[in-house]
């Protein structure tokens, strides 16, 4: 049985890089919870904690910090092969 | 070995790739991301056929459209060198691989300027920002600064001002250069302050930003504006440093190209906002892109 891999994406509606980095993970066919930060700002201030960043996207995959599409990263811990 | 390589991701790249896969020519295109400065565009008004739409959905059209063509694609690899082995041979170097083509096209786009001051770099994603549109929620209440006082540097303002408690709108010049509409717009806001004649040299923090130390011309003293936040608006530069040692570029760094696309090295084209075409549009960028394409073509024709 492969484990369960949780992804959350915190993203802003209007950001390019956080909708392709979600129009990545769907073609890869994973699951994410999306999180909005615009909107949600307990959950902003919970991402600038965990990532040291003040920008959008930030991904957290089984609690490994991702920022920025970095398709390289996701890659290798999602174990996608391209 | 290639026919061609195009370099880039936006308008000018993407138009390249279609013509060259149309003509069957052996393509490969390379680019670190898709859309470039379409991207960071609210909305278009101005493309033919496309009434409205916004950056990000244009680029998405763009990028489908180009993957239903014949060729090869690399993308979120960067550029790291170019070199001219003959008339009919250039190698390219980049953060993963190396490639060789008889011909290639330089549409690298644009990217934004840089102040060029302390802490600029380290504080990239801690307070400064180059996309409002992208990261203005996350400075709910806070102090902001926003570099540049020409139209891209108030419209940032005005993407702002919801979120921000104050903003700093910070000109190097004695005046504005905003259009006058956007300038009584942001005049008429409160929270908006305008300071003229700012020279930034340094921006300061420790896990974020917390202000920046700036000169004031007039009494010649630095003084330090604590903020949280920092929008560059300073515009941008041509994207064209890894070419620069093999190519004419102009004296703002773009690529010298004839009306054919052609460059100072014969087997090099380029196209789009990269050089020195007069009207940076992404219309402009999508036709030379298919200009230069054609230009490759006819060269590929006549060394075979």
């Amino acid at each position: 049985m492969a484990e369960e891999i949780k992804i959350k994406v915190f993203s802003t509606p209007t950001c390019p890089y956080c909708f392709t980095l979600k129009e990545y993970l769907k073609e890869k066919g994973f699951k994410y919870e999306e999180i909005n930060v615009a909107e949600d700002k307990v959950a902003a201030k919970e991402m600038i904690k965990k990532s040291g960043q003040m920008g959008v996207p930030v991904t957290e995959i089984n609690g490994e910090i991702i920022t920025g599409f970095d398709k390289v990263k996701i890659n290798q811990i999602l174990g996608i092969k391209e | 070995m290639y026919d061609l390589i195009i370099i880039g991701g936006g308008p000018a790249a993407v138009s390249a790739g279609i013509y060259a896969a149309r003509k069957k020519i052996k393509t490969l295109l390379i680019t670190k991301n898709w859309g470039g400065q379409v991207n960071y565009a609210p909305f278009i008004q101005n493309y033919p056929g496309i009434k409205e739409i916004s950056g990000m959905d244009l680029v998405n059209k763009f990028t489908e459209h180009l993957k239903e063509n014949d060729l090869e694609i690399k993308e979120n690899e960067e550029i790291k060198e170019v070199n001219v082995i003959s008339d009919s041979e250039i190698e390219i170097k980049t953060d993963k691989d190396l490639y060789k083509s008889k011909t290639i096209i330089v549409s690298s786009g644009r990217i934004p300027r840089k102040l060029g001051v302390p802490g600029e770099e380290e504080f990239i994603g801690k307070g400064i920002s180059h996309c409002a549109t992208c990261d203005a929620p996350l400075f709910q209440d806070k102090k902001i600064a926003v570099v540049g006082g020409a139209n891209a540097g108030l419209s940032t303002a005005l993407e702002l001002v919801v979120y921000a408690s104050e903003i700093y709108i910070l000109e190097v010049s004695s005046e504005l250069h905003a259009d006058e509409l956007l300038q009584e717009k942001v005049k008429e806001i409160d929270k908006i302050k305008i300071i003229t004649n700012v020279k930034i040299s340094e921006i300061k923090g420790s896990d974020f930003v917390n202000g920046l130390i700036y000169g004031n011309g007039t009494d010649g003293e630095n003084k330090e504006l604590a903020v949280e936040g920092i929008f560059l608006a300073i515009g941008s530069v041509a994207n064209s440093s890894f070419v620069k040692n093999v190519l004419e570029l102009n004296e703002q760094g773009e690529i010298k190209i004839n009306l054919c696309n052609k460059t100072s090295q014969p087997n090099i084209f380029a196209a789009g906002d990269v050089t020195d075409v007069s009207h940076k549009q992404i219309i402009i960028a999508a036709g030379e892109g298919a200009k230069a394409a054609l230009s490759a073509y006819e060269y590929i024709k006549e060394i075979k």
